[in-house]
């Protein structure tokens, strides 16, 4: 079976820095798959180069087998990768509605507005929060709030696969509980396929079907949540090698 | 009191005038984040145009055209030039480092269009003569123009259309979105190149109406454009680059103080009232008057 | 060296053949209607070049300035008789050198005021604002009819040097010289710290104030001066025609001074020269471009723009780097190296201080709107000593540098540099206290050389005046020459000299982190802050980069050192702070921090909490 989405040697330069060293990894359809490293590691930069805000100095990508390296990040979108992007992004002075309704822009050129009202529906369903706010600007949320509302606008294009950049950053504990189990809810929808980037590694690994460690751009290791929880190498990766 | 009242109307059609202009301003900056130092010329080619096509050069009488053809023209004229100012001086200004590329890029398209229209035209004033009279209607007996009545109720139909569809369509509230975060809008599957593009189109085609309107009160020439374009930059940041209502404030604002300081100062120092507004705008309130302030909570 | 053909030394016999135009032949439409015009322009040119090239802003109303050079000069000097008809009512008449002096005073003064929109704004606000000054001093000349005539325009007596007449092509005498003497004076400006220091702000100011460039000097100076010169070329083109009128001064004239700078290339006398040269001399050659010429400029504008982005000069530079690539190393080049390893003074030299508590910080508050970015955070490093500061993503590292270095004020408490507190002091008075920093995403001026980024780091050293570097007198050169000794020094101490002569845009990533250290190490600093140093750093590079901050440890500055790399924190810090959300979260020696559990759970979230849906 094809994978939903495929990294095959993937490396990127940021000028004269190598951020990316030949990458390559899979998505399942219906998988949950995270990818973690500490800070510098290359981990939005891989999410970065799917959505093609990046493009790759080598190696393919590949959406159910079709190319995607050689697009534009619109193009990208319509071929169904949807890219929850790092610190959230929601657009502050559109109301929450109208978030929801660009990330449905697709659907409504696709399937006309009437679609884009039935997938919101859903949406709020999902998350009663937003529907409480609907019209006030999305800039006026809480941290939280607005995570889920980047979430949610995402899931608005139907996608085939989620990237979610970093959805904990910035968060309190409470809140950071709270979004995992968004997660939660949406790999157990079985919608679409997620790749998420997170930082707090353990938290990730605890809810991820497989993950991969990413250090100094490379991938170091990988294998199914379980079997990384109990690698030694994830907490070296994080807190030096000397403990 | 007619004095007034005369004053009054002059002074707010002429603001609706910069308030079109600084709409024309405001789409594209939102947009691209770039100012179109081409839109007062813009204006000078609706104007144009629109003399072309509605009078007879060597008579100055009208043609006994219906007002829809010069209108349709500067629609078509305006919509090119958009598209073109777009293509050849915008977006390759996008590629290169330099911060003032498209700046001085535009700046160059509006000089060209200015010396052509010099050249294949006319560089004399002519007198434009309205669709709807010259002569002044009474109003608290005060003589007003029918032109300067059109140009009120016309520019705050196009204001208020425009603000309708940026907040009510799919494509409006994708300008926004674009103007916003270009980047997290293209993740959405908007493509910025098409909706850069297309502001480009409208707000050409916004400036060249605003030049049809405010041709039977000034003169037509090829000049028209110049100084008009810099004031109504500063009514654009007076209303807060992105805010259409605002501009219409701010178009008022200006529109009346350059009538009083020409009826009670000098009418030499009447353009100037402008330019101090913009300059002192740009230096305390960047974000206008009427620009939105959001606090982001993280 | 090469050689010139020439000969060297007489080479600039050269410069003195159009000197001798007016002596063979009489033809004054070309030597006094066009060149002599082309020269009194190309001084406008540069004028602008100082603004647009080096300093990096836009001015699209240097007309303006031209104006009011001319004008002071007409005013200041013409009789009553010249302008029978006109409403004059100020007539001092004075002498042409005299009211020359006073234009280009007024003009400096001008200049300096309307720079103050350059502090605050840059692009296309900037260019509105030019735009709008430019009009408005054309405005104030038009209207003010009893001092200029209003439309009318003022004629101008003749102009009378040493008690002659300058008539017709003669006036090539005068124009010409001063011409020269302005491009060697803004070369030799371009070439001193002063030039370095506008390229310093173009590039990032931030970065020039942390090497104690202020901004503000810099950019009102570089204004007043550009203003001055264009004051100066205004009042010689007053003798052009012995006439002035408004309509000269246009936005059109601002513009075309624009498109000449663009064409010819910034950053070039010659550039200048040549942008001007063919802006006044095609529509001549072309009588058909005479009609069209705003057209046919406009469109060489948008050309050169796009594909010729440094003009015809850059064309040129690139031509001949192509035909006679540079040697291994110049003259210049080797007598610095050689002067720099005889040179055996002290690479540092101490700052009068109290203790050895180089900084301490104490209960400091950062909110930025509703958000607190820095919480009652307290840091002390001491001198000779490495303190290590941690944390995620968005903890409050970066909020911290920025504090200390001045680039935002504290919400609250107090920042002290041994005894002084320093918490309202502008980022380039900190910097000339010795508090230096590197950025983590590099802020190199990547146009200059490795050894000028160094000297900008060097900035507050140099004690040249204005004057002396406009002339380039022989004490300035010799600090230059000094300073370029102790640049060069810098950079073997972090082992970079071998790249010293090349543009810094050309180094490796790992080489630009360097340079970044050698430049902060010019402020000569007492305190030095690295931000990220090794990010994107391979193993061996950090092995580095460990020995290069020893080294620097060694020489008693006090390092605090911001960090990802977890075993490089280790390995270097003598104390080490970790945050998270803007609080300190565990301090002390770098083991303790590693194994607190508190620091455990801000990088790896907790194990045990599973998810509950």
């Amino acid at each position: 079976m094809t994978p939903v989405l495929e990294l095959k040697n993937v490396s990127v330069n940021y000028g004269n820095i190598t951020a990316l060293r030949s990458v390559s990894l899979q998505v399942n359809a219906g998988e949950l798959v995270s990818l973690i490293g500490s800070n510098g590691a290359g981990k939005t930069t891989t999410l970065k180069t799917v959505s093609s805000i990046l493009h790759p100095k080598s190696g393919e990508i590949f959406l159910q087998g079709k190319p995607l390296h050689l697009l534009q990040p619109h193009e990208v979108a319509g071929m169904g990768v949807a890219h929850v992007p790092e610190g959230r992004k929601v657009f502050s002075t559109l109301s929450v509605e109208d978030n929801l309704i660009m990330g449905g822009y697709l659907l409504a050129r696709r399937e006309g507005l009437k679609a884009v009202t039935a997938e919101m529906k859903k949406a709020y369903q999902l998350f009663p929060r937003l529907d409480e706010r609907k019209k006030q600007w999305a800039g006026t949320l809480s941290g939280g709030e607005q995570q889920m509302l980047a979430i949610a606008r995402a899931m608005m294009m139907r996608p085939k696969v989620l990237l979610l950049d970093e959805p904990t950053m910035g968060l309190s504990p409470v809140r950071i509980n709270e979004v995992f189990q968004y997660i939660q809810v949406l790999k157990d929808a079985k919608t679409t396929a997620i790749l998420l980037v997170e930082q707090l590694a353990y938290r990730a690994l605890g809810i991820s079907d497989r993950a991969y460690v990413l250090d100094q751009g490379a991938i170091k290791t990988t294998g199914t949540g379980k079997e990384l929880l109990a690698n030694p190498d994830i907490k070296k990766a994080y807190l030096g090698s000397k403990t | 009191m007619a004095d007034f009242v005369q004053l009054l109307v002059s002074g707010v059609s002429q603001g609706m005038i910069y308030a079109l202009l600084a709409v024309a301003y405001n789409i594209t900056f939102s947009t691209s984040r770039t100012i179109n130092f081409a839109i007062g010329n813009l204006l000078m080619m609706g104007g144009v145009v629109g003399f072309s096509l509605y009078i007879d050069m060597k008579t100055g009488q009208p043609l006994g055209r219906s007002f829809i053809i010069p209108f349709m023209g500067v629609l078509v004229v305006g919509s090119i030039l958009g598209a073109f100012i777009n293509k050849f001086a915008v977006e390759p200004s996008r590629r290169m480092k330099s911060e003032y590329g498209s700046a001085l890029a535009t700046l160059a398209v509006g000089i060209v269009l200015r010396n052509l229209v010099e050249r294949r035209w006319s560089t004399d004033d002519y007198k434009f003569l309205s669709p709807v009279g010259d002569s002044p209607i009474r109003i608290f007996g005060a003589g007003v123009y029918p032109q300067e009545v059109l140009i009120i109720a016309a520019s705050i139909f196009i204001v208020v259309a425009l603000e309708t569809f940026k907040s009510k369509t799919v494509l409006g509230r994708s300008i926004q979105a674009i103007s916003e975060d270009r980047v997290t809008a293209s993740l959405m599957g908007i493509n910025p190149g098409f909706i850069v593009g297309f502001s480009f189109i409208l707000s050409a085609m916004i400036a060249g109406v605003a030049g049809l309107l405010v041709a039977p009160i000034t003169l037509v020439s090829a000049t028209m454009g110049t100084v008009i374009g810099i004031k109504a930059y500063a009514v654009s940041i007076i209303g807060g680059l992105e805010s259409g209502y605002g501009t219409i404030v701010g178009g008022i604002i200006l529109g009346l103080c350059e009538v009083f300081t020409a009826r009670f100062i000098s009418s030499g120092y009447k353009d100037t009232t402008g330019f101090v507004f913009l300059i002192l705008i740009i230096l305390l309130r960047p974000n206008g008057i009427f620009g939105r302030k959001v606090v982001r909570k993280v | 060296m090469r050689k010139s053909l020439l000969g060297g030394r007489l080479s600039w016999l050269v410069f003195l053949i159009p000197m001798i135009l007016p002596l063979v032949t009489k033809n004054t439409y070309y030597v006094h209607g066009i060149l002599c015009q082309i020269f009194v322009f190309t001084i406008l040119v540069t004028a602008l070049d100082i603004i647009m090239g080096y300093l990096g802003d836009i001015s699209l109303g240097h007309a303006g300035f031209f104006a009011v050079g001319a004008y002071a000069v007409a005013i200041l000097t013409t009789t009553q008789e010249l302008n029978a008809e006109g409403t004059l009512k100020f007539l001092p008449q004075l002498s042409f050198s005299a009211a020359l002096i006073i234009a280009i005073v007024i003009c400096a003064g001008v200049g300096a005021v309307l720079s103050f929109p350059s502090l605050r704004l840059s692009g296309d606000y900037l260019a509105a604002t030019t735009i709008a000054y430019g009009m408005i001093i054309h405005t104030v000349i038009n209207e003010s009819e009893n001092l200029t005539n209003g439309t009318k325009g003022i004629n101008v007596p003749p102009l009378k040097l040493f008690g002659l007449v300058v008539e017709e092509n003669h006036f090539l005498w005068v124009v010409y010289p001063v011409m020269l003497a302005v491009m060697w004076m803004v070369r030799n400006l371009a070439k001193s710290f002063w030039g370095r220091a506008f390229e310093a702000i173009k590039h990032s100011s931030i970065a020039a104030e942390c090497c104690g460039v202020s901004r503000a000097k810099y950019k009102v100076s570089g204004f007043a001066l550009s203003a001055a010169l264009a004051g100066l070329a205004g009042g010689l083109f007053a003798h052009q025609d012995n006439y002035i009128g408004t309509a000269t001064f246009s936005l059109d004239l601002s513009i075309l001074l624009v498109i000449a700078l663009v064409l010819g290339g910034v950053r070039s006398t010659l550039g200048n020269f040549i942008g001007m040269f063919l802006v006044v001399s095609l529509p001549d050659f072309f009588t058909g471009l005479k009609d069209y010429r705003l057209v046919a400029f406009g469109i060489v504008l948008l050309l050169t723009l796009f594909f010729l982005p440094n003009g015809l000069a850059g064309l040129f530079r690139r031509l001949t780097s192509r035909l006679f690539p540079a040697k291994d190393l110049t003259e210049f080049q080797q007598d610095i190296a050689a002067r720099a390893a005889n040179d055996k003074s002290p690479l540092f030299t101490s700052r009068p201080s109290n203790g050895d508590l180089v900084l301490n910080i104490q209960n400091v508050r950062k909110k930025f709107g509703g958000v607190t970015a820095v919480d009652k955070l307290d840091l002390k490093v001491r001198r000779g000593s490495i303190h290590g500061l941690m944390g995620p993503n968005g903890s409050g590292k970066s909020t911290t540098v920025n504090l200390i270095t001045g680039l935002y004020p504290p919400s609250e408490g107090s920042i002290q540099l041994f005894d002084a507190n320093v918490a309202k002091l502008s980022t380039a008075r900190r910097s000339a206290k010795g508090i230096s920093r590197t950025f983590q995403n590099l802020q190199l001026f990547g146009e200059l050389t490795v050894l000028d980024n160094v000297l900008v780091g060097l900035h507050q050293s140099f004690k040249a005046t204005l004057l002396s570097v406009l002339l380039s007198l022989p004490d300035t050169r010799k600090e230059e020459r000094e300073m370029q000794v102790r640049a060069y020094r810098l950079l073997k101490f972090v082992g970079l000299e071998k790249q010293a002569f090349e543009t810094a845009s050309s180094l490796s990533y790992g080489q630009a982190r360097r340079l970044e250290i050698a430049r902060a190490l010019g402020v000569n600093p007492t305190l030095l802050l690295l931000d990220e140093p090794a990010a994107g750093f391979s193993a061996t590079e950090i092995l580095e980069l460990n020995e290069v901050i020893k080294k620097i440890k060694a020489e008693g500055i006090a390092i605090l050192l911001i960090e990802h790399h977890m075993d490089m924190l280790l390995e270097v810090s003598d104390e080490l702070t970790c945050l998270d959300f803007g609080r300190t979260i565990a301090s002390g020696s770098p083991k303790e921090v590693q194994n607190s559990p508190k620091v455990m759970e801000a990088y790896l979230g907790t194990q045990t909490e599973g998810v509950t849906a």
